[in-house]
């Protein structure tokens, strides 16, 4: 009711005029002739093209985790851009980027007066670590060399030199069709195939004794797209259809068990599931009055997932009921919704009100299975639970222009969220924020912001094996405490300018006996940026993140009897300089060096303080380039990047000391590598 | 607890203060709006030049410092472009046609040929850098011709309510608008998302640092009905775009999992592996208590715990999304 009221008097209140309206009653351009525009250069076609090596110094996969740079050797470097709009106005663009290596890029485009239609490929490389070791060989079926001494300790395990490379390919064809069916209508046709292909690592147990095991990734989504718009002068919709449908190219991973334990010889676990989902969706915005917009949003999503059921286990001497179904019948619909209130009633007043929210429905029906543990024996039956979720949030937002270039931000949200059946079936939490906006022309932004939350939790029903004085953190009562300020500031007449921004967020969780009982977010940072003349400028910046955590935990039932400290933070610092035209023109020279510094201290207490060795990740990466041109459009490019990159993680240091785990055996990765590339660029 | 009008009262000093400081520093700072309801008055007034653009690049030409004759490089000083400043013989409603006016607003008598010695030239609005209008009259005159249904959550979004203004992120006197390149993009987020661009650096993130992926990818800056400007109507449906293998349903669901990712996870980039926002055992410690899990710090001394090292709990528990295996109950299968 009360944001019924406020939706009312704000309706009331916006009888103001539109903050924009031209007056062209006065204006004549069948007189204007525009002589002096070049309109040549419109039609003109231009681009560049770029070719050339590179040379990468070592091996190194991290080095190329994004790019596909992991081998040493050379690299064809190479790019293409053209575009050409016609006389009549249609415009056709070609782009393609790092041809030349993994992370390729390829988009053509068209746009004309009724049609327009683009088509993209983008190859996305992950390559996580090639240093991983297993025993292992084959793909769905795992298999263990015929010499294979089963043992009970991973140190008496030969795992061999094979390599597990740790690393995906995504390839990614998007095709969009876009035709303007009236002047305020237009339909979107769209599809998009992407396929992910490679190996991951996953880890897989039987009772107590795990093993590494290079997963099989071999995925397809198809995803058709229509989309229906239209475009009035008060009033926008758009009507959207999309399908999705995930194909995996295995279902099962099966592996040869390593261990000498009396259970099954062979393990199989289950790989993702195909599935499909179909969502539509409304969106729309009206001008329901000359100064307020109404508009908002309705989705429902329909996921399926019908793929059949592997067999309990993989140990025929284990008696197991049968299955009560050959597959799940999965379904989840998702409907979600907003609906935006904006008001400017006056010049100095705005509203906005907000209402979201998200109800996720599981309609699979209920199973009742016998699950096995460890290949080794059946568990007392237990039901499926599904999770039925429900969220509303709503939020008022009032902005008043104190003066005219200070504006007052205030507003309130309430937070529900419901689900069943769980410990904690309802949190609420209610908002409030102040803000406080100082801007002068671009020379000056200033803002300063504070919020404070505070969470409720239902009260706690003890349904699962967890500890019940474990309160799970996104569940838990919570008190939240945030800052944020942030200053943009151009000094007049410098070509200097500078900008500061820090914020902080604090949560307290006081009714958490186990579990986290607080956390901290923590980030600020500075930029400096001067431009001594228009063809040179150089810039800095620094930024410190930070968070932290304090997790209670119990050995036992009774009461909190240790605690987790855990803290990460990374130092970020960059310098860049850019100078361009030096020797009458002819040289543009442009240098980089950023460094992210991340240091991770985790601890533990019971009587005393015991620390974990640091976690480090320090990445450095200083980039050259130099550009000559020797005559007009034609350019030598040159480029230099050295990067040193260093990290320590005990969880991987310490992995081959597991007696009851076979890990990979991978360490941090540690190096500096560097990358020349030397190419021609013509630009027409 | 705290309630929040009580933990309001406590702050309130420091907001008192703060506000004093800002309200005394601003009285400086009014001319600001003189600008603005001179601009407004003249978009009112509707004093157009007699000639049109030939009246602005008899002054605005070559010799400019800012590279004015590069709008005809791009789709605004197209001659034949449907709803173009530029396009002649326009069949579109006004402001197509008006040329430099239509979105510099009415010259008025900025283009008077003498001033008087010490006199300011007239206003028109202006954008971006040299940007003299508030962000309301900048993106009311970009609107004109922009407010189609891509654009129908602009109102009210993040960028729209923190005062952005379409010409803090898009350059128009340009034959390519950085921001809407796949090379651009990312490094003019990060003018003012500094922390998010250095989050592409950290142990484990998104690949961003080279533009593999880039900010649309995920987000709309003009808008949207979801979270944070993500592209889907929920935060998971928009990770499912890419990860859809972690659809499911699951037979065996992680309930965190179905209910929002960042639950578990932080988008940009994490000091911790998989984007994780703790790693394990403390996150999953966060909510499953440890009983018969022994994960005190045993290192350097002491043996080391498999629940630790290596994939620490996801040793056993590795499909922490979800399992459709019948005996996946506790996400090992």
């Amino acid at each position: 009711m009360k944001a019924l009221a406020w939706f009312a008097l704000t309706l009331l209140g916006s009888s103001a005029a539109a903050a924009v309206s031209p007056n062209y009653a006065n204006v004549r351009i069948d007189r204007w002739q525009c002589r002096l525009c070049p309109f040549d250069v419109a039609t003109a076609g231009r681009g560049d093209w770029r070719v050339g090596a590179m040379q990468v110094a070592e091996a190194q996969p991290r080095f190329g985790r994004d790019s596909g740079l992991v081998r040493a050797g050379g690299y064809l470097d190479a790019g293409v851009s053209a575009s050409k709009t016609t006389a009549g106005g249609a415009l056709l663009a070609f782009e393609g980027a790092n041809l030349g290596i993994a992370s390729r890029f390829a988009a053509f485009r068209y746009r004309g007066h009724r049609t327009a239609f683009r088509l993209e490929r983008r190859d996305l490389p992950r390559n996580v670590a090639a240093d991983g070791r297993t025993p292992y060989a084959g793909r769905t079926s795992l298999v263990l060399p015929g010499d294979w001494m089963p043992a009970y300790d991973a140190a008496d395990m030969a795992v061999g030199e094979r390599r597990v490379d740790h690393a995906t390919m995504r390839r990614r064809s998007k095709a969009d069709w876009r035709i303007r069916l009236a002047p305020e209508w237009d339909l979107r046709l769209d599809y998009r195939r992407e396929t992910r292909r490679g190996s991951g690592e996953t880890y897989a147990d039987f009772l107590y004794q795990a093993t590494g095991l290079p997963e099989p990734i071999d995925h397809q989504t198809d995803e058709y797209g229509m989309r229906l718009g239209y475009t009035g002068s008060r009033f926008l919709a758009a009507a959207d259809w999309r399908s999705t449908r995930f194909r995996n190219g295995g279902q099962a991973l099966e592996w040869q068990n390593p261990w000498l334990w009396p259970t099954a010889t062979v393990g199989r676990k289950a790989l993702a599931p195909d599935n499909q989902a179909q969502t539509f969706s409304l969106a729309w915005r009206a001008d329901v009055a000359p100064r307020t917009v109404l508009h908002g949003q309705l989705a429902h999503t329909e996921a399926r997932q019908t793929a059949s059921f592997l067999p309990y286990t993989t140990n025929p001497t284990l008696p197991v009921p049968r299955l009560p179904a050959e597959r799940l019948d999965g379904g989840v619909t998702t409907f979600a919704g907003t609906f935006s209130l904006v008001s400017q009633p006056t010049d100095r007043l705005r509203i906005t009100a907000k209402r979201r929210f998200r109800q996720r429905d599981d309609a699979t029906a209920s199973l009742t299975l016998s699950p096995v543990v460890g290949d080794l024996y059946a568990t007392l039956p237990v039901e499926r639970r599904g999770l039925d979720l429900e969220r509303a949030k709503t939020s008022l937002d009032v902005q008043y222009r104190l003066l005219p270039s200070i504006r007052l931000d205030v507003g309130t949200a309430a937070d529900r969220r419901q689900r069943s059946p769980f410990e904690i079936a309802e949190n609420e939490e209610r908002r409030a924020w102040a803000a406080i906006s100082v801007r002068h022309g671009a020379a000056l932004k200033l803002r300063v912001e504070t919020a404070l939350g505070d969470r409720d939790a239902s009260a706690f029903q003890h349904i699962t094996a967890n500890n019940p004085l474990t309160r799970r953190y996104y569940q838990a009562a919570r008190l939240q405490r945030q800052w944020r300020a942030s200053l943009d500031y151009a000094v007049p007449r410098t070509a200097l300018s500078l900008r500061l921004h820090g914020d902080q967020s604090r949560n307290a969780y006081p009714h958490s006996v186990l579990g986290v009982t607080a956390d901290r977010q923590r980030e600020w940072g500075a930029d400096v940026a001067w431009a001594p003349a228009a063809s040179a400028s150089m810039s800095a910046f620094f930024v410190r993140q930070g968070t932290r955590a304090t997790t209670m935990g119990s050995d036992a039932y009774a009461a909190p009897d240790w605690r987790y400290s855990t803290a990460d933070r990374v130092h970020s610092a960059g310098l860049t300089f850019d100078w361009r035209g030096l020797a009458n023109g002819r040289i543009d020279f442009a240098a980089s060096h950023v460094r992210s510094d991340g240091v991770g201290r985790y601890a533990t207490r019971t009587e005393e303080w015991a620390a974990f060795p640091d976690l480090i990740s320090d990445h450095q990466s200083t980039t050259v380039r130099l550009r000559y041109a020797w005559r007009q459009g034609r350019a030598l490019l040159m480029r230099y990047r050295y990067d040193e990159y260093r990290a320590s993680d005990w969880a991987l240091a310490g992995a081959p000391a597991l007696r009851n785990v076979l890990a990979f055996g991978r360490r941090s990765p540690s190096y500096a590598n560097g990358l020349f590339s030397v190419s021609a660029e013509s630009v027409f | 607890m705290l309630s929040v009008p009580a933990a309001f009262a406590a702050a309130m000093p420091s907001v008192v203060v703060s506000v004093a400081v800002l309200v005394l520093g601003a009285v400086s700072v009014l001319a600001a709006s003189e600008e603005d309801a001179l601009l407004l008055d003249k978009l009112e007034e509707g004093n157009y030049s007699r000639r049109g653009a030939d009246t602005c690049l008899g002054c605005h030409d070559e010799e400019e410092p800012f590279p004015t004759l590069d709008v005809f490089k791009a789709v605004h000083g197209h001659p034949a472009v449907r709803g173009s400043p530029f396009q002649m013989e326009s069949e579109a409603a006004m402001p197509a046609g008006l040329q430099c006016e239509a979105c510099h607003g009415p010259i008025g008598e900025h283009g008077e040929r003498f001033l008087e010695d010490g006199a300011a030239r007239e206003a028109v609005v202006n954008f971006g850098v040299r940007g003299n209008a508030s962000p309301d009259l900048q993106n009311g005159m970009c609107l004109q011709c922009h407010a189609t249904y891509e654009r129908a959550h602009w109102a009210g979004s993040a960028h729209e309510a923190g005062g952005l203004a379409c010409a803090d992120c898009h350059r128009i006197h340009s034959a390519d608008d950085p921001v809407r390149t796949v090379a651009g993009q990312n490094a003019a987020c990060a003018t003012c998302h500094r922390g998010v661009a250095m989050d592409a650096l950290k142990l484990s993130a998104h690949p961003m640092a080279e533009s593999q992926l880039v900010c649309r990818d995920c987000h709309d800056p003009h808008g949207t009905s979801g979270e944070a400007l993500a592209v889907g109507p929920t935060t998971n449906e928009t990770c499912l775009t890419c990860h859809a293998d972690l659809r499911g349903p699951f037979l065996w669901e992680h309930p965190p999992a179905a209910e929002d990712c960042l639950v578990c996870h932080t988008p940009h980039g994490s000091n911790q592996p998989a984007l994780l926002v703790r790693r394990a055992p403390q996150l999953c410690q966060g909510c499953h208590s440890s009983v018969g899990h022994r994960s005190l710090a045993q290192l350097p001394s002491g043996p080391p715990s498999e629940f630790l090292l290596a994939n620490a709990c996801l040793n056993c528990h590795s499909e922490v999304h979800g399992s459709n295996h019948p005996s996946g109950q506790w996400l090992r299968r």
